[in-house]
């Protein structure tokens, strides 16, 4: 009996325990981490008597928490992804409402921009439209201001945010290095009964530490205790020791922090071997769209400034200016400075001073680059891409500064320093170029909406020519980046130009600074042809083309008179003339010989010249006769011009009157192209194909003076003459113009027709007119500076063309598309960040569901405990009772 | 499967915030009339919409610039007209003037009547539109077109700019017109010239060269088209020589102030004090301007003289005026045929452009827009979901063992 009290009691005993942990299960209902506990229940060992064994009634043998470690895994990692999802979701969603919206988007102040610009174009001498345009451009310079500012502050409220996480990892780590040491403790302490609170507590600090970084946690020995990694296996808690996190100024780019450990006192970055969770995605967002969508802002901001700053330069301002700079250089020292710096970790001495200059906006990426200096030698260094480490060039400094290496479009400068192995260096080509943007013009004066430049037909032009409004093409040579010369002085052209049709077909191009004494250009553009039915372009488009002329001893020299007619040659000596090409693509340099024979014709040389790949030769002749002596003897003058007889009959006089005449109606030499002018004393012949014009004095004791005349010269001018007698004649060889496109040059072995080394000047005039229809010779247009041209509009139609053309990416994507293009990007890293953090909370709920589901309380099923343990506590009562009774009833049959 | 109480709450109050959420989508979607309410709803789409965007803007700023053409091109045909009118008048006045039997008493009246119309037609010619631009100037705006030189001819002081408007994306149209096109390149009935100085002439004051005229046409026929170039050698003696050849046409003559000097058929003056090297020119030109014209007819009138020689030199006067007249009507009408067809060019594109406006804003709804019939019936669905999970919440929740015991 008294073991039935006993085991009554135990009875009692137990499910009084096992009522307290039902009710700490019902109390703990709403706490966070808490895992349902469980009391297990074991019977005691049985006793043998008589009858066999009999139980000793129950004990609780412990209080088990109903948890499962992959279920709690599990939780974590998802935890991790889907935190690393929603905070990436988060920094997309702020970017995608900035940019698309219509009040802070680009867009509108582009559009805007423009419209007004072509109001302007519609009227350009309205001061309000011109007000109206300064503002929509300043409208624009702020909205590029604003949208870099906004996207600049989500870096920092990034930083901010990564400095948060940090402080939350390293206190949640301290956490687990006290849990870690605590659970030690109270295993070694309860010999075996787990004590569950801990354990709860350890794994809610591993969930909260899973929504910053992903967690792997391994068991350590037998005492309970955890080692916990964080990203890509960084120990963090190793035992009961915590390992510190910080947040340092990134050496790479110090405007953004990054993560370090601080081992020993020394902090080392570890960026990147964190992943997942509010870090993970705050740097995924960073590294790749918000970096990307600033740079892209900034080549939008770049190029704008650029190629509207070019056109701009073309026009003339309402003063008669040229335009110059619309938005500050984009290649100011300053800036260009600002797009480079060493990395934080380069050995002293940093003393390196480097630029970036933006050579080409349609190359321009929106990359990061390094240049790294890696050996073997501390001039070797290579550019990499700063996002994927790919290598872009390789190259080697020449040990002079400065020294300049093309890349993507623009242009490292190293100018002064010493670069040494190891040092690295940060190129941000477009990070700055939407917050550098700066608008340079302050008065509607200065706005350049007209073109400098301008044509005119002569009133008295006999034909129906017409020649174009005219083109800007430059201001400053592409090729010296100097002022072309033409428009170096301020409102006017130097020299002003004159159109003027020698015949139907042929023209020149002269100086027209005296309009009374036209003189020939430097380089000269005579006796050129003029093709019927077609537009002609009057001016060379190729900024390098260069011309160089005969102008070596034997060129344009009338030889002393022979008496061999039929076989008079010019006197022209023979040279080899080197033609080195050099390609503009690869760089590649190749030559071809020409060799001119002796007494070669200028028409012959240039047919040989024209035969050479970008080389266009040009010749004409042009000779005097005066001085006609005729002695009135029986056998009059008479002249023979390229074997053509030409005497005339009494009674007219044979004078240049009648010689020009003569030669003018002589089909034979207009089959050559020969003409004649006569002023009455002298007579002027030329030929356009540049043959000899040989001239054959007959008529006994009569003589002729013959002299070649000099076509770079104002006026006329004389060469040399010779005085042909009777019976005696000339050849006379004509002029050789040589156009070579850019990359062409050439030197002759001897000095005779060229001279060795020529000096070859540019031909290229920054602008470009074209005539069309039919001119009559004497037809004249005049060119000259557009002075007064105030309702002219050329540029700001010009301007407002950009608007429409590509010139990001390879000349495709225009100003309007290149943004478009950010916004889809960030659209759809928004849109896939929400359908990815959709599906991470699903799973998150579903793990967690799992995990409630094993470890959550149910109140219904503590409800039904408690009724089953109060039930088993009363029956154990009972069991005590009748116990009691039993011993009662025994009692009493003894009293 | 078990399920924990904290689940039952939980799960619930979610599915009623995802209902939640979705309803106040679908309510701002309707509230705002768009579909896409921020890129990432449709990155594709919401770029389609940007672009679209850009193109009305341009297609209105389009439509903008063709009412500014529109109204310039009027202003022009409007002041064309009248100066139509004005030659016709003055033509009128010609063939009366030829009427032989006019004495010289009447002649001057007619001359004071036609001076009187070559000052209207000058100010017609130099008219101005509402913001003060010279209409006939080409891009000199700023420029009074045609002015009084020293001599008190008229000379055309605008240029050959003609100003172009972006009506399309690919077209430009000339908004302006230039005075020299219209009224300076008309074709002369006789051949004839015009003088200039030499802009880099020393003189202080510089020396001017009179309009002259031919006055022996016959002479001066075989010369032209040849131009001549005065010298001048000394401040009393200058040279005359062809301009393309250099053969001299007068060498060494006298210079006197204002006093008439012949070569090659025509006359002009020099006045002033020319210095050594001043040099004008004398340019042949198949054209006459219309001023040049009525200029040339009133002289004429007011030089009329009775002997039979001076009838018949103003007969001459009278038959090429009317040459002159007839040619400038002609080059007006062709320039107002131009206009005419400019206007009707920028009607049918302001037609196209307004016809491509609907069509993309047509585009830009689909594109955008929600679609209302949906949208509600979506939103009262959602309603109806959320007042679903409101009751069933409550039912759930309030299920508790404990209420049994």
């Amino acid at each position: 009996m008294a073991n039935l009290i006993g085991i009554g009691l135990t009875g009692l005993k137990a499910h009084q325990v096992a009522l307290s942990v039902t009710g700490n299960n019902v109390a703990n209902t709403n706490t966070e981490g808490y895992s349902r506990q469980e009391a297990i229940f074991e019977d005691n060992l049985s006793l043998r008597n008589g009858a066999g064994y009999v139980g000793q009634g129950v004990n609780i043998e412990t209080v088990r928490r109903v948890s499962q470690d992959f279920v709690v895994q599990q939780l974590r990692a998802d935890t991790t992804v889907y935190n690393e999802r929603n905070a990436l979701l988060e920094q997309a969603t702020q970017v995608d409402n900035l940019l698309a919206s219509s009040t802070t988007g680009l867009t509108p102040a582009l559009s805007n921009f423009f419209q007004s610009m072509q109001g302007a174009a519609d009227d350009p001498t309205s001061i309000p439209q011109r007000q109206l345009l300064l503002t929509q451009a300043e409208g624009l310079v702020s909205r590029f201001h604003s949208l870099d500012q906004r996207l600049t502050s989500q870096m920092k409220n990034i930083d901010q945010e990564l400095e948060a996480a940090v402080a939350s990892i390293n206190s949640l780590a301290e956490s687990l290095a006290e849990l870690n040491q605590s659970i030690a403790a109270a295993s070694g302490a309860s010999q075996g009964d787990q004590p569950n609170n801990l354990l709860d507590s350890r794994d809610e600090v591993l969930r909260k530490l899973s929504e910053y970084t992903s967690v792997s946690v391994f068991s350590q020995g037998n005492d309970g205790q955890v080692n916990v990694f964080i990203g890509n296996g960084q120990p963090l808690v190793v035992g009961t020791g915590a390992i510190r996190l910080e947040t340092v100024a990134s050496p790479v780019d110090p405007s953004k922090l990054d993560i370090a450990i601080v081992v020993n006192g020394t902090s080392q970055v570890v960026s990147n071997d964190i992943a997942g969770g509010t870090i993970g995605g705050l740097l995924e967002f960073r590294n790749t769209s918000l970096v990307g969508a600033i740079n892209s802002m900034g080549r939008i901001g770049i190029v704008l400034a650029d190629t509207i700053n070019q056109q701009h330069a073309l026009g003339m301002d309402l003063e008669g200016n040229l335009g110059g700079g619309f938005f500050s250089d984009v290649n100011e020292q300053a800036l260009a400075r600002s797009r480079v710096f060493g990395n934080g970790n380069n050995l002293p001495p940093t003393d390196q001073v480097m630029r970036i200059n933006i050579i080409d906006v349609s190359q321009l990426t929106s990359l990061d680059y390094e240049v790294r200096f890696e050996g073997p030698t501390d001039s070797d260094f290579t550019v990499v891409n700063a996002k994927d480490n790919s290598v872009i060039t390789k190259s080697v400094l020449p040990g002079i500064f400065p020294a300049n290496l093309e890349v993507d479009g623009f242009q490292i400068q190293f100018e002064s320093g010493t670069f040494k192995t190891g040092d690295r260096f940060t190129v941000q080509p477009t990070k700055h170029g939407a917050g550098d943007i700066e608008l340079l013009i302050d008065r509607v004066e200065e706005l350049a909406l007209a073109s400098p430049i301008r044509a005119n037909a002569s009133a008295g032009n006999e034909g129906n020519a017409t020649i174009s409004l005219g083109r800007m093409l430059d201001v400053d040579s592409p090729i010296t980046n100097q002022p072309i010369p033409i428009l170096a002085t301020p409102g006017q052209l130097s020299p002003n130009l004159g159109i003027q049709f020698i015949t139907d077909t042929r023209y020149q191009v002269v100086d027209l600074s005296d309009p009374a004494n036209p003189a020939p250009l430097s380089p000269p553009m005579n006796n050129l042809l003029y093709n019927l039915g077609i537009s002609n372009s009057i001016f060379p488009t190729e900024p390098g083309q260069t011309s160089v002329s005969a102008t070596g001893p034997d060129a344009l020299v009338v030889q002393a008179p022979a008496s061999s007619a039929g076989t008079l040659v010019n006197g022209y000596g023979a040279q080899n003339l080197n033609f080195l090409s050099r390609d503009t693509e690869t760089g590649v340099v190749s030559s071809q010989l020409v060799a001119i024979p002796a007494n070669a014709q200028a028409s012959e040389i240039a047919a040989s010249l024209t035969g050479v790949a970008g080389v266009q030769a040009n010749a004409y002749t042009r000779v005097q006769l005066s001085n006609f002596v005729d002695n009135a003897d029986a056998t009059p003058l008479g002249i023979e011009i390229n074997g053509e007889a030409l005497t005339v009959s009494a009674p007219d006089v044979f004078g240049p009157d009648t010689l020009a005449a003569l030669i003018n109606s002589n089909t034979t030499l207009q089959a050559q192209n020969i003409r004649a002018v006569s002023d009455g004393l002298t007579l002027r012949i030329s030929a356009d194909s540049g043959v000899d014009i040989e001239v054959v004095v007959t008529g006994s004791g009569d003589s002729v003076d013959v002299s070649s005349l000099d076509p770079y010269a104002a006026g006329v001018s004389v060469v040399n003459t010779q005085t042909v007698t009777s019976g005696n004649g000339v050849s006379v060889g004509g002029a050789i113009d040589v156009r070579m496109d850019g990359g062409v040059s050439f030197t002759a072995d001897v000095s005779s027709v060229f001279l060795p080394a020529a000096v070859a000047q540019s031909t290229y005039l920054g602008f470009e007119f074209s005539i069309q229809g039919e001119p009559k010779a004497g037809d004249k247009f005049a060119i000259s500076y557009n002075t007064g041209g105030i309702s002219d509009n050329r540029n700001a139609l010009a301007l407002a063309a950009l608007e429409g053309k590509g010139f990001i990416s390879n000349d495709i994507v225009a100003y309007g598309e290149a943004y478009s293009q950010i916004v889809e990007e960030i659209g759809t890293v928004t849109n896939r960040a929400r359908l990815d953090t959709e599906s991470a909370k699903a799973l998150l709920d579903q793990s967690a569901s799992n995990r409630d589901g094993i470890s959550g309380v149910n109140l219904d099923e503590e409800a039904g405990r408690l009724v089953q343990y109060q039930a088993a506590y009363n029956a154990s009562a009972q069991v005590v009772s009748i116990a009691r009774e039993l011993f009662d009833t025994l009692l009493n049959t003894f009293r | 499967m078990r399920i924990s109480t904290q689940q039952i709450f939980g799960r619930g109050i979610e599915s009623i915030q995802d209902v939640t959420q979705q309803a106040q989508k679908t309510q701002l979607q309707l509230s705002t009339g768009k579909k896409i309410l921020t890129p990432a709803d449709d990155p594709v789409a919401s770029t389609r919409i940007l672009e679209l965007n850009q193109e009305l803007a341009l297609n209105a700023q389009f439509q903008r610039n063709i009412e500014l053409v529109d109204g310039r091109l009027k202003l022009q045909d409007d002041l064309m007209g009248s100066i139509n009118d004005v030659v016709q008048r003055i033509r009128e006045l010609a063939i009366n003037a030829g009427n032989g039997i006019l004495s010289k008493d009447d002649l001057g009246y007619i001359a004071a009547e036609v001076e009187e119309r070559l000052d209207q037609l000058a100010g017609l010619l130099n008219s101005q539109d509402s913001s003060g631009e010279f209409v006939f100037s080409g891009f000199q705006g700023g420029t009074q077109p045609f002015q009084k030189n020293d001599s008190g001819a008229y000379e055309y002081a605008g240029d050959e700019g003609r100003r172009f408007v972006q009506i399309e994306p690919s077209v430009q149209i000339a908004s302006t017109e230039n005075g020299k096109a219209i009224f300076q390149d008309v074709l002369a009935a006789d051949k004839t010239f015009f003088t200039e100085a030499n802009p880099n002439n020393q003189s202080r004051p510089p020396a001017q060269i009179s309009v002259g005229q031919v006055i022996d046409q016959e002479v001066y026929d075989a010369f032209h088209p040849e131009d001549m170039t005065i010298t001048f050698t000394s401040p009393t003696t200058f040279n005359i020589t062809e301009s393309s050849s250099g053969r001299a046409v007068l060498t060494n003559a006298t210079y006197a102030p204002n006093q008439p000097i012949a070569a090659n058929g025509v006359q002009f003056e020099i006045t002033g004090t020319p210095v050594v090297g001043d040099s004008f020119f004398v340019e042949s030109t198949p054209k006459q301007g219309l001023l040049t014209t009525v200029e040339k007819f009133v002289y004429g009138l007011k030089n009329f003289n009775t002997t039979p020689a001076g009838r018949e030199a103003f007969d001459l006067v009278i038959s090429s005026t009317l040459g002159n007249l007839d040619n400038a009507e002609t080059s007006l009408l062709e320039a107002r045929s131009q206009v005419g067809a400019r206007l009707n060019t920028i009607e049918t594109t302001e037609e196209q452009l307004k016809d491509v406006e609907i069509l993309t804003r047509e585009i830009l709804n689909n594109l955008e827009a929600v679609d209302y019939a949906e949208a509600v019936s979506l939103l009262s669905l959602q309603q109806f979901t959320l007042e679903a999970a409101y009751s069933s919440y409550a039912q759930v929740t309030s299920l508790s063992l404990f209420d049994r015991l």
